[in-house]
């Protein structure tokens, strides 16, 4: 018999199992084990895990030599069952013993990557004058929350955010999952007054002035003064002693008694006839109520004309009003 | 552990045995008898009996072969013996 020179740990540390994806197969062999060992043996097949199980000798070898053990057993008239090892119903507690670790840390990452492109919510800055809502559906344009599996152009979603009224800089990040919109809004117009050109402060209406308040120029008018609508109240230049008086733009307040007059037509003469005086007073009344714009209600007086279908009422009144 | 022979080499053979659990034999003749208690070996010029409890023969094959398990004891017997 040839003696093979085998590193003597080779066959001590043979007694691992193997891989699950190589090729075992289990045979029970009935009758003498001695015998069948050395016909396996001779014929050139490396046995495994013999033991006897009951009347049986259990025995693995390698399926790629499963064939030729077959034949050296039937030649041999030996009795004989192959039980392959290689199912998945003897392999799947093993795979799961050795490979759930695996798998779970694979789970995990597969499910780190997945939430990595989860976006949950858009989150908006520095806003105060441009409403959440219309960054939001400028942003819902190519984005929509939540979504898996997203990708947003960012650079998109600032030139949506920027064609927003209101919106003088935008920018767009990402952390985790959420987008963050941060903006920078335009500045309110101002009004700008022009108080340098000469302009006077002219009366609107006519009537007699009861207040005047000058804030800038110099008034030329003083309460008491009747004035007709345009005359100058407030001159528009400001004497600063000897020097020559400043140029400015006339402001100020001015309030002054008007007479207004209405004339009012009811057309249902049998309605009204009876009930004039009634309805005088009543518009009275109604034209006291009305005047809440005015300051103070002077005084009215009332004109009742009877026609034939109709009654005309003319009411004239005096109010102080503002006329600057 | 009490071997009743401690076998080291014998002729060609070489049979090594380590903390009562296994038995390795090179050069081994093929087996004569083989149950969980009693395992007998031939070997040049005799046979190696192995005796214990739950004897495995681990792994086998032409010329090498490991026996595993509770071994109390290991006897050579030269031929005629």
């Amino acid at each position: 018999m040839n003696r093979k020179e085998k590193p003597f740990l080779n066959l001590l540390g043979s007694e691992g199992k193997p891989g699950i994806f190589a090729g075992k197969a289990e045979i029970y062999v009935e009758g003498s084990p001695a015998y069948a060992l050395n016909l396996l043996t001779c014929g050139g097949i490396k046995v495994r895990d013999v033991g006897i199980d009951g009347d049986k000798m259990r025995l693995s070898i390698t399926e790629a030599e499963l064939p030729l053990a077959e034949k050296i057993l039937g030649e041999n008239d030996r009795t004989y069952r192959v039980v392959k090892a290689g199912g998945i119903r003897r392999r799947f507690p093993e795979f799961l013993k050795r490979y759930a670790l695996i798998a779970g840390i694979l789970i995990s990452c597969a499910f780190t990557c997945v939430y990595g492109t989860l976006v949950a919510e858009v989150e908006i800055r520095g806003n105060a004058l441009v409403s959440e809502e219309v960054i939001a559906a400028a942003v819902s344009e190519y984005v929509e929350t939540p979504s898996l599996f997203a990708y947003p152009d960012l650079e998109s979603i600032e030139k949506a955010v920027l064609r927003c009224d209101g919106v003088a800089y935008a920018k767009v990040t990402r952390e985790g999952k959420r987008i963050i919109v941060e903006v920078v809004e335009e500045l309110p117009e101002t009004e700008v007054t022009d108080t340098q050109s000469p302009v006077p402060l002219l009366a609107r209406e006519s009537g007699v002035i009861t207040r005047i308040v000058t804030l800038r120029g110099s008034a030329v008018v003083e309460c008491g003064d009747s004035v007709k609508a345009g005359d100058v109240m407030i001159a528009p230049y400001v004497s600063a002693g000897e020097n020559e008086p400043v140029p400015v733009r006339a402001m100020g307040i001015v309030e002054a008694k008007v007479t207004r007059s209405e004339q009012i037509e009811y057309a249902d003469e049998e309605a009204f006839t009876e009930r004039a005086a009634a309805d005088i007073e009543a518009r009275k009344e109604e034209f006291c109520a009305s005047l809440a714009e005015y300051e103070i209600f002077v005084g009215s007086s009332f004109n009742v004309k009877k026609l034939d279908k109709s009654i005309t009422v003319s009411i004239y009144y005096e109010v102080i009003t503002r006329i600057s | 552990m009490g071997f009743s022979v401690a076998v080291k080499e014998i002729m060609l053979d070489k049979i090594t045995f380590s903390a009562g659990e296994k038995v390795f034999i090179e050069g081994h003749r093929g087996i004569s008898s083989y149950s969980p208690e009693e395992t007998v070996v031939r070997i040049t010029g005799g046979t190696v009996t192995i005796r214990g409890e739950a004897l495995e023969i681990c792994e086998m094959n032409a010329d090498e072969l490991l026996v595993t398990g509770r071994i109390s004891g290991v006897e050579r017997r030269k031929k005629g013996e």
